[in-house]
């Protein structure tokens, strides 16, 4: 693996940093392509939702009903 | 159904030594200019965002990168089969073309600064009401100030930046910034002559990453 924190030492507080940097790239980010996704979270399966609706910010989702029209 | 990875430039390149989720094998869909690399994923389970999963698809990520230009896919991107991924590699063709061109020999580098004022006005303790938050409006002003400064210089030593500024207990800034891989060191110098001209401020500088935040238009600073 070639992530890693520059700064921090490779301790707990490092993985736990790294960790929610992971998070918010892979989760928050990345190409949005249409489609459906069943994502569970905890214990709670089958939470289905629209892709675009899940993972879009409201502001994300203004931009590209503007950049449509 | 297929789980997607990540999109990449080179369609006649060979994959990488490397398995997706439940250990599958990598397959790729190609156009003229792109390919969708992907595995075989079972539609009876639901895909889960656990530490090992999320690691999983980093690591395919990134074996892609190492000789190769990609734009990674959010996680649990999920579509029906090889033919629904060539119609929207197709269908977006410009803008994966553009974005594409955009990150080519470029990573993305990651910093979280968090605002620790070696002197904070809520550990006063005979403070009034009043003064307490005054003391805090005017720390609140600080960090704002020393997050644009940061933002700033980090944003001059990349391509391309996306920040989020945060308060409370949260990190003040939250940046992922665009490099072009021969200028790394020179990014990571100044992330460290900004720690060491801030001693308020932890700052915490991870990657290179996939370019994750810079795989989509929009959220883009020029």
């Amino acid at each position: 693996m070639t992530i890693h924190s520059e700064l921090e030492p490779s301790d707990d507080f490092g993985r736990q940093i790294t960790l929610l940097e992971l998070i918010d790239r892979l989760v928050g980010k990345g190409v949005v392509l249409h489609g459906d996704i069943t994502l569970a979270v905890a214990d709670i399966d089958l939470i289905y939702v629209g892709l675009r609706a899940l993972i879009s910010s409201v502001s994300t989702l203004e931009e590209q009903e503007t950049a449509s029209r | 159904m297929i789980w997607v990875y990540a999109l990449t430039d080179r369609p006649t390149a060979v994959l990488p030594d490397v398995t997706g989720h439940d250990s599958r094998r990598l397959e790729q869909t190609c156009t003229s200019e792109f390919a969708g690399v992907w595995s075989n994923w079972s539609c009876q389970q639901a895909p889960r965002p656990t530490a090992d999963d999320l690691w999983c698809q980093e690591a395919v990520v990134e074996a892609l990168m190492t000789d190769r230009t990609v734009l990674p896919m959010r996680f649990a991107t999920v579509l029906a089969d090889a033919d629904e991924l060539a119609t929207a590699m197709t269908s977006r063709s410009d803008s994966l073309r553009t974005a594409l061109d955009r990150v080519r020999g470029c990573v993305e580098m990651g910093v979280r600064a968090r605002f620790e004022p070696s002197t904070s006005s809520s550990g006063c303790g005979r403070l009034s009401g009043t003064d307490y938050l005054l003391g805090r409006a005017a720390e609140r002003g600080r960090a704002d100030a020393i997050a644009a400064t940061v933002h700033q210089r980090l944003a001059a030593a990349s391509t391309g930046a996306d920040k989020a500024v945060r308060r409370g207990i949260m990190p003040v800034l939250v940046g992922a910034y665009l490099v072009p891989e021969p200028q790394l060191d020179r990014f990571r110098t100044t992330v460290r002559e900004l720690a060491a001209d801030n001693p308020d401020l932890s700052i915490a500088c991870t990657g290179p990453w996939p370019p994750y935040s810079f795989a989509e238009p929009g959220g883009l600073e020029p």
